[in-house]
């Protein structure tokens, strides 16, 4: 039997390490058509709420996960970062999108990129370890309104990062629409979210980013295996 | 002589799913050469917690038998040579198993002592960390490339570029530690590159206390403090150069003695148990009759006896000629 107080003065010499963060980056359409009385937008609101609620619920994902939300749309044509990567707890709301104008697809891609880079970059500052970032990117039509070059500079970008495993991109249609210009950012696999799906999407979403969020050393993503099981919202096209 | 003990408990996330824990840690010693090595299973691989098992037994028998060999051998050749005796070891497992090797991933991480030298081999994270009379300092820091969930294990096709290996004097090192990175979230800094003291507090009671009770010790504080700061399984196996009791005891801080002790803090009488057992240590640096420690310490040799009894049972006074007792220490007590 050990009469010592080796716990207590041991427990006072660790460290209280930062958890491990995922980041993971919403970039949202929010053009006209994703309004004009479709009910898209208000779909949407309520699924980034649905979205926010379900990892504020989940306290593993909440201290690991941040979140960013970057929307392209309005008239001009702009991309804006409407939360920076932050903790669902720290930001307390999810933010109310209005639909209008244009679709400036790589406007939206690049200033999402560019968030995660300068977020990585301050995890390396702080030392603090990191998953693989999701990309999310949601858009029910053809870009409109933007610049070909920035479209095809944020394609090529995420293409690169995509085959050197730097990123998990999830270009989704809502709805039954051919998208080739949104295609691209997902290695040619466009998943198509069915209107009426809008929350199971992001139970889906949330499902996914806590396991990404408590994998261990070997666990990597299984890309296939996720697609498998997008079947409760996705439709085939 | 180097004294060795570790712990390794399964991650509140493998509880939770009932996987076994995929943290092993083995120690091995005959006489002249002592080994500990940790592997800790990859996550994704349906039984790591075989290959992790194989890769410890394996390594630490492989330095214990040809541990000169290896420190006189250049790097390359050393590597080559523990990773063929790894992956042979490997294959023949996934055949007894039925699976594919890659099922059996695990990183790998040991230290092997042999009279004044050290060998350090290091295979994806996981913290190798040593201490050097001074503090508690990172030997060899997790190799984890740009994500959390990536690392290198003896599996991997590149696996033998990855292991690194360093061979030296041990100098003022006299304890090794090696972690796995679930026990690296409370004892490991990544952003100071710095170990937590808490693991020299760990080797200490090795130096006090017999194995079993230090390691119901260990896991006990593994399990209440350590395994509860993350989902990963968490292990810590180390060695630690053994002195004389007696040594220990007088290089300790006052708090530290009376706790060995078992002396509480408050009462004056308490305080003059301390001053009777430090009495009897010193008064005892020449072999002294039973009947003279009494006397000295004021009591009758039926109580004086007590006092001896306990010091004896702690290893700090020895049996000399009849009825005598001595310390053996070459330290003089404060």
């Amino acid at each position: 039997m050990i009469k010592s107080n080796f716990a207590m003065a041991a427990n006072k010499d660790l460290y209280d390490n930062p958890c491990q963060r995922l980041p993971v980056c919403l970039c949202l359409d929010i053009s006209g058509s994703m309004g004009q009385n479709t009910g898209k937008i208000e779909q949407l609101n309520k699924g980034v709420e649905l979205f926010y609620k379900s990892i504020q619920d989940d306290e593993i994902t909440t201290n690991s996960a941040e979140i960013a939300v970057v929307t392209f749309g309005e008239y001009p044509p702009v991309a804006r970062c409407v939360r920076d990567f932050s903790r669902v707890d720290i930001q307390q709301t999810a933010p109310v999108l209005k639909a209008s104008g244009y679709t400036p697809l790589g406007e939206g891609v690049n200033l999402a990129l560019d968030l995660l880079e300068k977020k990585k970059e301050s995890y390396r500052k702080a030392g603090i370890s990191y998953f693989r970032p999701w990309l999310i990117i949601m858009s029910d039509g053809n870009p409109e309104g933007h610049s070909p070059a920035e479209l095809t500079r944020a394609q090529k970008r995420v293409a690169e990062m995509t085959v050197g495993k730097k990123v998990v991109a999830l270009p989704i249609s809502i709805g039954k629409y051919d998208n080739p210009e949104l295609a691209a950012f997902g290695d040619g696999a466009l998943l198509h979210l069915r209107e009426d799906s809008f929350s199971n999407f992001f139970k889906w979403l949330h499902k996914s980013i806590s396991e990404s969020s408590s994998a261990t050393p070997g666990e990597d993503l299984d890309f296939k295996k996720l697609l498998a099981t997008a079947k409760s919202w996705s439709s085939d096209f | 002589m180097w004294l060795m003990n570790g712990t390794a408990i399964q991650g509140r996330g493998h509880r939770s799913e009932g996987t076994p824990c995929q943290d092993k840690i083995a120690s091995k010693c005959n006489g002249t050469t002592y080994v500990i090595a940790l592997a800790d299973g990859a996550g994704s691989a349906a039984l790591s917690h075989l290959g992790a098992e194989k890769c410890v037994d394996t390594i630490t028998q492989y330095f214990l038998e040809h541990f000169d060999k290896c420190y006189f051998d250049d790097e390359d050749s050393v590597k080559q040579s523990i990773y063929e005796v790894l992956i042979e070891n490997l294959k023949q497992l996934a055949i007894d198993n039925n699976c594919d090797i890659k099922d059996l991933a695990s990183t790998l991480l040991c230290v092997a002592v042999s009279d004044d030298h050290f060998i350090a081999v290091h295979l994806g994270d996981g913290i190798i960390a040593f201490y050097d009379d001074d503090s508690v300092k990172v030997y060899s820091s997790p190799d984890n490339g740009e994500f959390a969930n990536v690392t290198h294990f003896v599996t991997s096709s590149n696996a033998l570029s990855k292991i690194r290996i360093r061979k030296a004097e041990l100098s003022e090192i006299t304890a090794f530690y090696l972690m796995s990175d679930g026990a690296g979230t409370s004892l490991y800094s990544p952003q100071q590159k710095a170990a937590s003291n808490a693991l020299k507090m760990m080797s200490d009671l090795s130096l006090m206390y017999s194995k079993d009770d230090v390691h119901n010790e260990i896991t006990n504080f593994f399990t209440t403090s350590i395994g509860t700061k993350t989902l990963d399984d968490c292990s810590v196996v180390y060695m630690v150069k053994h002195k004389r009791m007696i040594d220990t005891f007088c290089q300790m801080s006052y708090n530290e003695q009376l706790d060995l002790l078992g002396i509480k803090r408050a009462t004056s009488h308490e305080r003059k148990r301390y001053r009777r057992f430090c009495d009897v240590i010193r008064f005892c640096e020449t072999e002294r009759s039973l009947q003279a420690i009494s006397k000295r310490i004021k009591l009758k040799p039926k109580y004086g006896k007590k006092y001896v009894h306990v010091l004896v049972e702690m290893g700090m006074l020895k049996k000399g000629k009849g009825n005598a007792f001595f310390n053996a220490s070459s330290i003089k007590i404060k």
